[in-house]
């Protein structure tokens, strides 16, 4: 069962990451390996990623660029350099976020 | 197993249930278009119909996602607008054109205020000149790139077509040949370098800072209109 709603407030962030790795990704890639790392719990909705996706690129975070592939066009969103200064930035806090989570979900490992 | 792309036909169809949809700016259903024949080709790479993927998104759940994406889409381009106009006007008293400018007006009017306003018609119907053939020279060479680029005299130099215009259309040429003073206009020509200045700036700064957000729709307008 997608449990989306506790990745509510990360979307962003995980946006960012996930290009931060593969430099270039387009929609449906980008919400399709969400769950495939996460084992299926990150279901993105296209409700949620394309309005996130337009803000990355709104505050220009992101850019893109467009290719033909097939019959159709695609877009693809890649991180600008303040986009991969935001990335580090986000990727950290999450990082502090899971610590401070562990800790919270196993007090004695904490006091350990 | 080689991946097999969409028809272009199946291609349409998904086009036209977007835009029954909800989904009304073309750059959003190139986009979408995308991503649903991504799903589509997904689904029936584990055996579903094309026509069984493509009913599977007509649900409420649908309509309300697609709903979202629009006017979310909206709202940012509402903002960018905005934003673009009021960096515009911000650009518009920072660049280094409002020194020229204000040297232009300013010498201009104390050339009247001493009497030397045949001075500076003359020495505007000479720079005028000068940029005409300028232009022509541009237009020879192909180089009207650097002429846009180039914003610190662009709308100076436009200014000279009026110079040009009002010398001809108001018979001030016969006064030369007759070896008397002419003067332009003061008013018309203060209000046709303010127009120009003001105009052409906010012009060209609103359509660089929007470029960005239409920049596949107008490179490949057609491409939209036949869909």
């Amino acid at each position: 069962m997608s449990k989306n709603h506790l990745y509510k407030g990360t979307l962003s962030s995980v946006l960012l990451k996930l290009l931060s790795e593969e430099g270039r990704m387009y929609g449906y890639e980008l919400s399709k390996m969400a769950k495939e790392m996460t084992n299926g719990d990150l279901d993105i909705t296209e409700g949620a990623l394309y309005p996130a996706l337009h803000k990355l690129e709104a505050n220009g975070l992101v850019t893109t660029e467009v290719e033909m592939v097939g019959k159709r066009s695609r877009k693809y969103y890649k991180l600008t350099e303040s986009g991969g200064k935001e990335a580090n930035d986000r990727i950290e806090e999450l990082k502090e976020y899971a610590r401070n989570l562990q800790i919270f979900l196993n007090p004695k490992l904490s006091h350990g | 197993m080689a991946e097999r792309d969409l028809t272009g036909a199946q291609v349409s169809l998904v086009i036209d249930f977007l835009k029954r949809w909800g989904i009304d700016s073309p750059e959003l259903v190139f986009e979408l278009t995308d991503h649903y024949c991504e799903k589509a080709k997904e689904k029936m790479e584990q055996g579903w119909s094309f026509e069984k993927a493509l009913d599977s998104w007509k649900t409420k759940r649908h309509f309300r996602e697609l709903k979202k994406i629009q006017s979310e889409f909206e709202d940012i381009v509402k903002k960018k607008w905005w934003k673009a106009h009021l960096t515009a006007v911000k650009k518009l008293f920072l660049s280094k054109q409002v020194y020229l400018y204000t040297a232009v007006l300013s010498i201009m009017y104390l050339c009247y205020q001493f009497d030397l306003g045949s001075v500076f018609s003359m020495v505007a119907l000479i720079v005028a000149v000068f940029s005409w053939f300028l232009m022509v020279y541009l237009y020879w060479f192909k180089r009207y790139g650097w002429f846009f680029q180039t914003r610190d005299i662009t709308v100076m130099v436009m200014g000279c077509w009026f110079i040009i215009y009002e010398f001809i259309s108001r018979g001030a040429y016969q006064s030369v040949f007759e070896e008397n003073a002419f003067e332009l206009s003061l008013i018309s020509l203060s209000v046709s370098i303010t127009c120009g200045f003001i105009g052409y700036n906010l012009l060209t700064s609103v359509n660089q800072e929007l470029k960005f957000i239409t920049s596949e729709y107008i490179s490949e307008p057609k491409k939209f209109q036949r869909r």
